[in-house]
C-alpha cells in the first residue's frame, strides 16, 4: 500500500516536472491537463503509459537537437 | 428547435407538435445505430436510466438543422418538467452524478464511451434521474482518455465537494456559470486541511495545477497518449474511483437543519385536518396535468395532491427542506413529485447563448393548479412584493389557485414584522379578496379556527 502510494507520488512529481512551458492564456486548452491527470489516476497501467510517453518525448527532444531546425 | 442542444455537432433536438425528436448527422446516425444495437442501451432504457427512445420519421423541415444534412431521427419520451442542476438539491446532484458514472461504466464494458459529462444531460421523472442525451455515447476509440472528465468535475464533483466539505450552497455557483466551477476556483474555495479528503488532492488540486501548466502548449497530447498505449482499463479505473468518491459524499448540514422542521408546526390538529381536506377538495375539482406547489417546505401538500395530478413540481427556497422532501420521496413516493430549490423572489432566468440555452422557470410548462400555502406573508412582509403584483403573478401563471393568507395577527406573521416598521397597509384580508376577485372566480373561502389563517380556492378566468 505504502509502496503504491510512494510510486504514485513519484509519478505525480515526474509528470509535473515534465510539463515545462509556462501558461499561455490566449488559447486555453484545459482538457490537456485533465488528460495528463488521467494517467496518474489510471493505476499501474497509467504509470507504464506515462513512462513510455515521457521516454518518447525525451527521445524526440534529443533527435531534434541533432537535426537541422525545421524551415 | 431546442435551443439548448446546439453544441452537439452530430445531433440536434427538436420539439415539434409536442413530440421530442433528435435528428442526426450521418456520423451521428452511425453512432446511434451502433448504440441501438448494444445490450447496454437496451438494459439502460429498460431500467429507466436512459430516456425511452425509438426511431422515427424525421419531422418536416428538419433536413437543414445540421450543416451536414440529416441521416435519420429518433423520438424521445417527453420529460414531465424540465429542471436544471442549479435547481436541484445536493442529494439530487449526487444521484445524477452516480447515474452518469454508472452509465459510463456500463458503456465502457461494451466498447462505448461518453464524449461529455454534463449535469444538464440528466432530467427527472419525479425523484428518479434519467439521462436524456443519447448523443453523448460514442464508440470508444483506441487510446482515447475520457474527454468528459473535466466537465464531470466542473458540473458534478466540485459543486458536491463545496457543499459536502464547506457547507456552501452550490446552486448560485452553477447558475452563475453554465460551465460550472473551475478546478482553480474549487481549489481556492477549499482549505488546506481539505487536501486529505477524498477527491481533493487529485481531482481538484492536482488537476488545477496541471491545467495551469499544460494550458495552451499546443502539444498533440491525444495522439501522444494513443501512441503510448492509453487503455480502456485506465478510463475504467478512474471512473470507478470517482464513483467511490461521489458515493461517499454527505451533506451533514442538511441533517442538522431537519430537526427544526419536525417541531415547527404552527397548526392545531383540527386546523391541519381542515386545511388538508380543503386543499384536497380544491385540487380534485378537475383532472390536473401539472401542479405547482410554491413554498412547499417539506412537501406535505405536494404529496397530498400528487395522486390527483400527472406531475407536481414542489418548490422551496430552503435547500435543506427540499433535500428532506427528496429523501422522503425516494423512500416512500409518490413517484410524480419533482422537488426543486427555487426562490420565487429570485427565480431561474434564461441563461447561456442568446439567453435561450436554459429557459426561465415560467417557460417550462404552465401549471393548471398552483398551491400557495403559508407563502403570501413571506413574499409580501419579507420580500416586499406588493400584494396586487403578487395576485397578478398568480393569475398570469394561468391556472387555478389555492392560496392561504396569514393575517398580521398570526404569531408567525408577527415574527416577520418584529424588527421592521409596518408599512404594509395593503396587507389585509379585505384587500386580498378584492384583488383575487378581480382576477379569479372565488369558489370557496375557509377561515381556520385559529382565526388568523384564511384559505381560498380560486378558479382561473378561462
Amino acid at each position: 500500500m505504502l509502496q503504491r502510494a510512494a510510486l504514485r507520488a513519484l509519478l505525480v512529481l515526474g509528470v509535473l516536472v515534465v510539463l515545462m512551458p509556462a501558461p499561455a492564456h490566449a488559447y486555453l486548452d484545459p482538457a490537456s491537463g485533465s488528460m495528463i491527470l488521467q494517467l496518474v489516476l489510471g493505476g499501474a497501467a497509467g504509470v507504464a503509459v506515462a513512462v513510455r510517453l515521457l521516454w518518447r518525448r525525451l527521445l524526440r527532444g534529443l533527435g531534434q537537437r541533432d537535426s537541422p531546425p525545421p524551415q | 428547435m431546442d435551443p439548448g442542444s446546439f453544441r452537439d455537432r452530430q445531433s440536434r433536438v427538436l420539439d415539434v407538435g409536442g413530440r421530442i425528436y433528435r435528428v442526426f448527422s450521418p456520423h451521428g446516425w452511425e453512432e446511434w445505430k451502433a448504440l441501438a444495437a448494444s445490450g447496454f442501451f437496451a438494459r439502460a432504457v429498460a431500467a429507466g436510466q436512459l430516456v425511452a427512445t425509438a426511431e422515427a420519421v424525421p419531422p418536416p423541415g428538419s433536413e437543414t438543422v445540421l450543416p451536414t444534412g440529416i441521416a435519420g431521427a429518433v423520438a424521445h419520451q417527453r420529460v414531465p418538467f424540465v429542471s436544471y442542476p442549479y435547481e436541484w438539491t445536493f442529494g439530487m446532484l449526487r444521484e445524477a452524478a452516480l447515474l452518469q458514472l454508472d452509465l459510463l461504466l456500463a458503456a465502457l464494458d461494451e466498447g462505448f464511451t461518453a464524449k461529455d459529462a454534463s449535469s444538464y444531460n440528466v432530467q427527472w421523472q419525479g425523484v428518479r434521474p434519467t439521462f436524456i442525451d443519447i448523443g453523448s455515447f460514442e464508440r470508444w476509440t483506441r487510446g482515447e482518455p475520457w474527454i468528459g472528465y473535466l466537465q464531470f468535475c466542473q458540473l458534478f464533483l466540485y459543486p458536491l465537494l463545496l457543499t459536502a466539505y464547506r457547507g456552501l450552497r452550490f446552486q448560485p455557483w452553477l447558475r452563475g456559470a453554465l460551465e460550472g466551477i473551475t478546478a482553480d476556483e474549487c481549489r481556492r474555495l477549499l482549505r488546506r486541511r481539505d487536501l486529505l479528503r477524498p477527491g481533493v488532492l487529485a481531482d481538484v488540486w492536482l488537476q488545477a495545477r496541471l491545467i495551469e501548466r499544460a494550458a495552451g502548449n499546443g502539444r498533440p497530447l491525444r495522439a501522444e497518449l494513443r501512441d503510448a498505449g492509453f487503455s480502456h482499463a485506465m478510463v475504467r479505473r478512474n471512473v470507478e474511483r470517482l464513483r467511490r468518491v461521489v458515493a461517499g459524499l454527505r451533506w451533514r448540514g442538511a441533517a442538522s437543519a431537519w430537526s427544526r422542521y419536525a417541531d415547527d408546526c404552527h397548526y392545531s390538529e383540527a386546523d391541519r385536518a381542515a386545511k388538508r381536506a380543503f386543499v384536497h377538495a380544491a385540487a380534485a375539482r378537475r383532472p390536473r396535468r401539472l401542479i405547482w406547489d410554491l413554498g412547499t417546505n417539506t412537501g406535505e401538500y405536494a404529496r397530498l395532491v400528487a395522486p390527483l395530478a400527472d406531475c407536481v413540481v414542489a418548490m422551496d427556497r430552503d435547500h435543506a427542506a427540499v433535500e428532506l422532501l427528496f429523501t422522503r420521496l425516494r423512500e416512500s413516493g409518490p413517484a410524480n413529485v419533482l422537488p426543486l430549490v427555487i426562490d420565487l423572489l429570485d427565480p431561474s432566468p434564461g441563461l447561456g447563448w442568446r439567453q435561450g440555452e436554459r429557459r426561465p422557470l415560467g417557460e417550462r410548462g404552465r401549471p393548471d393548479l398552483t398551491l400557495a400555502l403559508a407563502l403570501v406573508h413571506h413574499l409580501v412582509l419579507t420580500g416586499n412584493v406588493p400584494l396586487a403584483e403578487l395576485v397578478d403573478w398568480f393569475a398570469d401563471a394561468g391556472g387555478d389557485l389555492v392560496v392561504e393568507l396569514v393575517t398580521k395577527d398570526d404569531p408567525m406573521a408577527a415574527r416577520l414584522l418584529a424588527n421592521k416598521p409596518d408599512h404594509y397597509v395593503d396587507y389585509t384580508a379585505a384587500r386580498f379578496e378584492e384583488l383575487l376577485a378581480a382576477r379569479f372566480g372565488i369558489i370557496e373561502k375557509l377561515p381556520l379556527a385559529s382565526g388568523t389563517r384564511l384559505l381560498y380556492a380560486l378558479e382561473a378566468r378561462r
